[in-house]
């Protein structure tokens, strides 16, 4: 904006209310587009019943960002090292827009290959799980982050950074190195990280989670 | 908006302030340029580095990344607003001068602010916490250990002095 750039219309959502504020809907949590990151982090619900979420998203940014920062700013700005999409890819999210038709509802893990023309992002419901775990490792960014959700013997692996966009994989926690090595397009190749590394580092990572969420560890 | 001026009326360092803006217009910019508070420095201009940290209704926030529109109905508080009526200096600012807390100093601004803001939610940090909460803002000079000394010296300062 400071070079010049200039934009049509701006429009101040801040002013919608409806929007924000986290609310306990019984299997699921709403979080509204704009809770900030401080908001998720100091949220006493999110503390009690999606700890090791809130463990992960307090990772995100800083102080200064986190205060200001929302949680629907980081999905819509489609940035691919952000975290946003891989955590709540990977712990089954959904992802509620208004459109000119109606509220609609996406999966966090596909949502971002095509956003809705003409929507508005007003909500991330988060499901509740008894069963669910959840782990994180941003430590390599902006090379590879790797967020990992365990249910039973299903694992789900969200891998950011590596790609122009997300990428995620589910299956059986038996089969997991093999056939995520498989599935793993070929990761960006940049005198940031090379493809090989990237994709050695993805497998590395999630490997290190499960074991990590096998032992009972927090996020 | 679009592409129309915003009339924007908030405080700043507890003092009214109106004007129009341009929807594109950043804080930063009217900090420096309308109101001549240079104290707030320009750096990485993307909101990373911290050196233009204002407080916004008591919240760090960079002022390079923050539409000047947004301030409407709301307190804005820069380094030039911290001392005392009287001159006597915040404790942030006595303990950065007391420490050598600096080096070449452009960052030093948006590191008082920063401090200031854990401070007024946290008057004893443990050195963990003032870490971690400093950590938001970047000193090219790397003088990280002397900041954060400075910090635990200015959360005692009250207690001390009573100001």
């Amino acid at each position: 904006m400071r070079s010049g750039d200039t934009a049509g219309t701006l429009i101040n959502l801040s002013a919608l209310p409806t929007l924000c504020g986290i609310e306990d809907r019984g299997d699921f949590i709403r979080v509204g587009a704009l809770a900030t990151h401080w908001d998720v982090e100091t949220s006493p619900l999110l503390a009690t019943r999606l700890a090791a979420f809130q463990a992960a998203w307090t990772t995100i940014g800083n102080v200064r960002i986190r205060m200001t920062g929302t949680v629907g700013g980081n999905l819509m700005a489609a940035e691919r090292a952000y975290d946003g999409p891989v955590l709540l890819g990977v712990i089954g999210a959904k992802l509620i827009f208004l459109t000119d038709a109606g509220e609609i509802s996406l999966p966090a893990l596909s949502a971002h290959q095509d956003y809705p023309d003409r929507a508005l992002l007003t909500a991330i419901d988060i499901p509740v799980s008894m069963t669910a775990r959840l782990s994180f490792d941003r430590s390599l960014k902006p090379v590879v982050s790797v967020a990992v959700g365990l249910d039973g013997g299903v694992v789900s692996v969200g891998v950011g950074c590596a790609h122009t966009t997300p990428f995620f994989w589910l299956g059986r926690i038996d089969d997991m190195e093999d056939a995520l090595s498989a599935a793993l397009p070929d990761p960006i190749d940049n005198p940031m990280g090379g493809a090989a590394y990237r994709r050695r580092m993805v497998g590395v990572l999630s490997r290190r989670l499960v074991d990590r969420l096998r032992r009972g560890d927090a996020s | 908006m679009s592409g129309e001026m915003a009339f924007v009326s908030c405080t700043v360092n507890s003092v009214t302030q109106e004007f129009h803006v341009r929807p594109e217009e950043m804080l930063i910019d009217v900090l420096r340029d309308r109101l001549a508070l240079t104290g707030t420095k320009l750096s990485c201009d993307l909101g990373a580095c911290g050196a233009c940290t204002v407080l916004l209704d008591g919240k760090p926030v960079s002022s390079c990344a923050t539409f000047a529109w947004q301030t409407d109905g709301m307190n804005v508080r820069t380094v030039e607003g911290l001392a005392a009526a009287n001159g006597a200096l915040d404790p942030v600012q006595q303990a950065f001068i007391e420490n050598s807390a600096f080096q070449c100093g452009y960052c030093t601004p948006g590191m008082i602010m920063l401090a200031r803001a854990l401070l007024d939610r946290d008057p004893s940090p443990d050195r963990e916490t003032i870490r971690v909460w400093m950590g938001a803002n970047i000193c090219r000079c790397t003088g990280y250990e002397m900041i954060i000394e400075a910090v635990e010296k200015a959360a005692l300062i009250p207690l001390e002095t009573g100001k």
